[in-house]
């Protein structure tokens, strides 16, 4: 049962919808004046959608956002004040992977962004054909960079490294960026302790069932309201909650403040994942800032059949196994097991059960055993990523403490 | 030729730090010429005086000595000497960014009364130790909330360490006052803001500080901020509600309540008890117990806060223990009994309009409404300036959000408050 995307803006809500006749859902984005402020999941009956219901439903889903919205638009106020000094350029890099189709979609939604004078970069990682590089030669304005070494925490290193400018956004291949994406990213750099900044990530379909899946287990989303962490607020450890690197702009500076992301960590590697979270979690725990902003938004096509599904959310498990095997054998983070103990007590084991027993609105079995199958390998996933690494950057092995 | 700005610069056995302090000032955008530095050696035993007769700066320097009588007086024997009409005072651990003094003056064009707190990045000694982020991060947040347009500055956030106003001003209010040794610069907010000077932030008037306070340090400094918090609060009664120590009966836990009654009652029991618990900091802080680490490290702090106002009490000749904080609070509130300043808003003649009425009168609190509906109050805020215009629209957006949203939908039946869905609201 396919569901609809669309994205309404409350103060000019249509008066009735039509949307394809295979959709019997729609997931709504609602926005005031342009902001992003809720959203709401809606039954289409015949293709149709609207009347005076809709309006109400709108309203109940989005709740308080929606009023604030309203308040702070009739008090010309703003919640990030805008300063006297000059917003800070940016560098828009996609990290990318031989998916020269999604790629296309992508440089074209960044490049019809409003021109701040900001450069457009493709990290180009260990392609198997020249397929990449083609599509951004046919567009003028993107840098291209080639990273031959596997691993998607290598391709973000080389983008903080090659970027022109002091801020790097950071957006998926398979993602497209909203208009006002990257100046609602940029808005939020003006407190020099936040080094990070991450947005909404929405689903640009929902089509199959493991796209609907994938939205209700792990979605991008972390809500319509805009949050400062740090670490007085927030375990690092738990750094998930701030976002995920599909959305996510960094301070070039952070290379040298915190250091750059661990290479033994996500795509391209054996731990799949992690290597955003990592960065947060350190980030945090050095006492820097992180906002999560849902006005930077932007659009994010999920992997669309089952296998592709279940191996994203296995690579989930090793990700956060992987990065806890690092705070715990690296950094002598002790609390770590208390925490893995904490979410299999807590989280796992309860929707495992939930799933046996066939409760209402239970996870997909096979899902919640990948993800544990994910957990169990993350610790040898990393322990071999890490050697495999060092012994190709020609490093002495080093031993955990 | 009269320097237009003095940078006065207090100082006490910190010959190095002195060094790159004065070093700084040699790179400034502003015209070595239009300003001259006042450097005030409190004390100095550690040849500070011989490199000050060495030293041959491109800017007029006057080295003063005084034996040892604390920043406060040091600042204002160096105001009394200084020829410019601006002062500037800077600590002699800040190190100074080419634009401070430029930005300082610039700050104070066509603004008579203005007293610019510029910016202060904290550099920190051990960045990774968790007390290191801790002081990082109080600094920063002080700043960041400074560089909000419409916050309203108390006195809380006049630092002494890079600090600019007009002599005229300051020679008006005072000065320090020399009997204070922390807390002094607060105590000069207190009176400027009283004085009605209009207090700002300048972000690119910025100075390095770099930032020698330990652990161990800071908890010393609190039993200070405790003693002069009550020298403070004596002079100032008005203003007792707004320090910590008018709320001993509100401690966020059992232990911080026993351990402030053991600051009165068995000071030394409580100083034995607390410096083994200053040992078990170090534990957690080595096992990474780093929310633990941080209740304790409030609950120490507050320890030696309590520690400092008994401390002072105990030297007020009157009767036993706790009861003289009760008697201290009393006489304070009985002392204070003139009535506040305030004024009536009606939102419904338009903001601008409320905002023009908030300059002219200058209020201390608002009672407002939209039309016929009661919206809030504004409660007057001791030890804030006066409201102005500014302050307006972030009270509304936030502590008053949710009843000016209901007053607008009730109008809203006339026609005048969100278009749609109104009634949802009620």
């Amino acid at each position: 049962m396919p569901t609809a995307v669309l994205d309404l803006e409350f103060d000019h809500l249509p008066t009735a919808i039509t949307v394809p006749d295979h959709y019997d859902r729609a997931l709504i984005l609602v926005r005031v004046h342009g902001q992003p402020v809720g959203q709401a999941l809606l039954p289409v009956i015949g293709g149709q959608l609207g009347g005076s219901e809709l309006r109400d439903r709108l309203l109940e889903a989005a709740g308080w956002n929606l009023w604030q919205r309203w308040l702070h638009d009739y008090l010309a106020w703003e919640e990030v004040p805008a300063t006297d000094s000059p917003a800070p350029t940016a560098t828009i890099a996609i990290c990318t992977r031989d998916r020269p189709e999604d790629l296309e979609r992508c440089l074209e939604a960044v490049m019809h962004l409003p021109d701040d004078g900001q450069e457009i970069m493709v990290v180009d990682n260990c392609p198997s054909t020249d397929a990449t590089r083609h599509v951004v030669k046919d567009c003028a304005c993107a840098r291209y960079v080639r990273e031959d070494r596997p691993g998607l925490d290598i391709a973000r290193n080389r983008a903080l490294s090659e970027a022109q400018h002091e801020i790097v956004a950071f957006v998926d291949d398979d993602a497209v960026p909203d208009p006002n994406w990257l100046r609602a990213h940029l808005r939020n750099f003006d407190d020099p302790t936040v080094l990070c900044v991450t947005g909404l990530t929405m689903p640009l379909e929902l089509e199959t069932e493991a796209q609907e899946w994938f939205e209700r287990f792990s979605t991008f989303g972390r809500g319509f309201r805009r949050t400062v962490f740090d670490a007085n607020t927030i375990n690092p450890l738990a750094a998930g909650r701030v976002g995920a690197g599909a959305n996510m702009a960094l301070r070039r500076h952070v290379l040298e403040l915190v250091g750059p992301f661990d290479e033994a960590l996500d795509g391209g590697t054996a731990t799949r994942s992690g290597g955003d979270t990592e960065m947060f979690s350190r980030i945090l725990a050095q006492g820097y800032r992180i906002v999560y902003d849902p006005a930077a938004l932007n659009w994010h096509r999920h992997r669309r059949t089952w296998e592709e599904l279940r191996r994203t959310i296995y690579g989930y498990g090793v990700g956060v196994y992987a990065l806890w095997t690092r705070r715990l054998l690296f950094e002598r983070e002790l609390t770590i097991p208390k925490l893995a103990w904490g979410w299999f007590r807590h989280t796992q084991l309860p929707e495992l059960a939930r799933a046996l027993l066939k409760r209402p609105n239970y996870m997909p079995l096979d899902l919640l055993l990948a993800e544990l199958r994910g957990c169990a390998s993350g610790p040898w996933a990393y322990l071999a990523s890490r050697r495999r690494q060092r012994r190709r950057d020609g490093h002495p092995l080093e031993a955990p403490l | 030729m009269t320097p237009i700005a003095s940078v006065i610069i207090p100082t006490h056995n910190r010959c190095y730090t002195l060094g790159r302090t004065l070093a700084a000032l040699e790179q400034q955008t502003y015209p070595t010429q239009q300003f001259e530095v006042v450097v005030v050696a409190d004390g100095c035993t550690d040849g500070t005086l011989d490199m000050l007769g060495r030293y041959q700066p491109p800017f007029a320097l006057q080295a003063l000595e005084l034996p040892g009588r604390g920043p406060a007086e040091a600042r204002n024997c160096g105001a009394a000497q200084a020829q410019g009409r601006l002062l500037i005072f800077l600590d002699d651990d800040v190190e100074a960014t080419p634009a401070l003094i430029e930005t300082h003056v610039q700050a104070h064009a066509g603004a008579p009364g203005r007293v610019v707190i510029g910016y202060l990045p904290p550099v920190v000694q051990e960045p990774a130790s968790i007390f290191g982020l801790q002081l990082r991060h109080w600094w920063e947040a002080m700043f960041q909330r400074m560089r909000q347009p419409g916050h309203r500055y108390g006195y809380w956030d006049l630092l002494g360490g890079n600090l600019s106003l007009a002599a005229e001003l300051f020679a008006r209010v005072g000065g320090f006052d020399p009997t204070l040794r922390c807390h002094e610069d607060y105590e000069l907010g207190i009176r400027l803001i009283a004085a009605g000077a209009s207090l700002t932030f300048a972000a690119d008037a910025a100075g390095y500080h770099h930032e020698t306070t330990g652990l161990d340090r800071s908890l010393r400094r609190k039993y200070h901020e405790g003693r002069a918090d009550v020298i403070i609060g004596g002079r100032h009664p008005a203003l007792c509600p707004s320090m910590p120590l008018a709320y001993y009966d509100e401690p966020w836990s059992p232990t911080s309540r026993r351990l402030r009654a053991l600051a009165f009652a068995w000071p030394i029991g409580g100083d034995i008890l607390v410096a083994g618990l200053r040992r078990v900091l170090d534990l957690l802080e080595w096992m990474r117990l780093h929310g633990r680490w941080r209740r304790l490290l409030n609950v120490l702090l507050d320890y030696w806060y309590w520690r400092g106002v008994a401390e002072e009490l105990g030297k007020q000749k009157t009767s036993a223990a706790t009861r003289r904080l009760a008697d201290f609070l009393h006489q304070s509130a009985l002392q204070h009994n003139e009535e506040p300043c305030e004024i009536e808003l009606d939102l419904r003649e338009g903001l601008e309009v409320a905002e023009q009425r908030l300059d002219a009168a200058r209020p201390a609190g608002a009672a407002v409404r939209y039309g016929q509906h009661v919206v809030g109050h504004i409660a007057p805020k001791p030890g804030a300036e006066q409201l102005r215009s500014t302050h307006l629209r972030p009270i509304l957006a936030t502590d008053l959000a949710w009843p000016l949203l209901k007053a607008l939908a009730l109008e809203a039946v006339s026609g005048d408050g969100p278009a749609w869905g109104i009634q949802r609201l009620q």
